[in-house]
């Protein structure tokens, strides 16, 4: 029920910060597991969806985490590979600044990348993404608008 | 100029046909059918042999060379291993910026960008003001 319920949710989140469907099915799947060992020690005081979130959130950094320890001894990081697959993707063909704005995306750290996506595609309230996230508001707000002060550099610098 | 604003927001990703449906069933199989855990000898193959690699280079230097420092036990080593070493460990960024004595000197001249890897703190914000003043940030 909790899958069926939230699956889209995590599916998407992981996926705008993952980028390859594959990749983003493994963090999904990761996720509910979690959730499901975890649900013991769920406090109920809490919201379930902030709860959940958390370990989404956290489940995704640590994936691009592990990916970059992959790229740790080659040129760059995997923002290459990754771009690489944005521009592949059939859905941004032609739509040269659709594909601007994602590569841009990538050029952000994967915390504020995650900040970016909870705020411009969730519309999540800088108050729930606090909660999720553990930061203050005031440095999600700093995060949040000095990410879309670099997006739009890239994107007419580009 | 373009600015954010102006870019319709739009999902550019698929999921694949059935995705969402065949999800459910797939997790639950995950969860009654976990993977086993690795044998301690695998472990021990994958975590201890590198440090274990490295404390044998440490004792070869120390007997060789005499007494030395730690940093001088480190130097002695090919930055391969060492890159090696800690790409094998959950040794991270901030870890080791935690851990690092630096003096204030030190500390400025890491590049600003560093920060962007970082949630700010409000205490950051409030002693640096806008985003303005702070120097080269990726």
């Amino acid at each position: 029920m909790l899958v069926r319920t939230y699956q889209q949710k995590v599916y998407w989140l992981a996926r705008k910060m993952v980028i390859d469907h594959d990749d983003a099915d493994d963090v999904t799947q990761e996720v509910f597991i979690k959730v499901h060992k975890a649900i013991d020690s769920f406090r109920e005081d809490a919201q379930l969806y902030t709860w959940l979130y958390r370990i989404a959130t956290n489940e995704c950094l640590n994936f691009m985490k592990k990916k970059r320890r992959r790229f740790f001894l080659a040129i760059g990081g995997p923002e290459g590979e990754l771009a690489e697959k944005i521009e592949e993707m059939p859905s941004v063909s032609g739509d040269e600044v659709q594909k601007k704005l994602q590569k841009a995306l990538l050029t952000l750290p994967d915390k504020q990348r995650l900040v970016f996506n909870l705020k411009y595609y969730e519309d999540m309230s800088y108050e729930q993404m606090a909660k999720v996230t553990g930061t203050s508001e005031g440095a999600l707000k700093a995060s949040y608008h000095h990410a879309v002060k670099k997006i739009e550099e890239f994107i007419n610098n580009d | 100029m373009i600015r954010l604003d102006d870019i319709p927001k739009k999902s550019l990703f698929e999921a694949p046909e059935g995705y969402f449906d065949k999800l459910p069933e797939r997790i639950r199989y995950r969860m009654a059918n976990p993977e086993p855990t690795p044998a301690w000898g695998t472990l021990a193959l994958k975590y201890a042999l590198p440090v274990l690699a490295l404390a044998a280079a440490s004792i070869f230097v120390l007997t060789n060379r005499g007494n030395l420092s730690a940093e001088e036990i480190i130097a002695g080593i090919e930055s391969e291993q060492l890159v090696a070493y800690l790409a094998e460990t959950d040794v991270n960024t901030d870890d080791l910026l935690e851990a690092a004595p630096l003096d204030a000197t030190e500390a400025e001249s890491l590049q600003l960008d560093a920060l962007g890897d970082m949630f700010l703190d409000d205490t950051v914000v409030d002693a640096f003001g806008t985003m303005e003043e702070f120097g080269t940030v990726r």
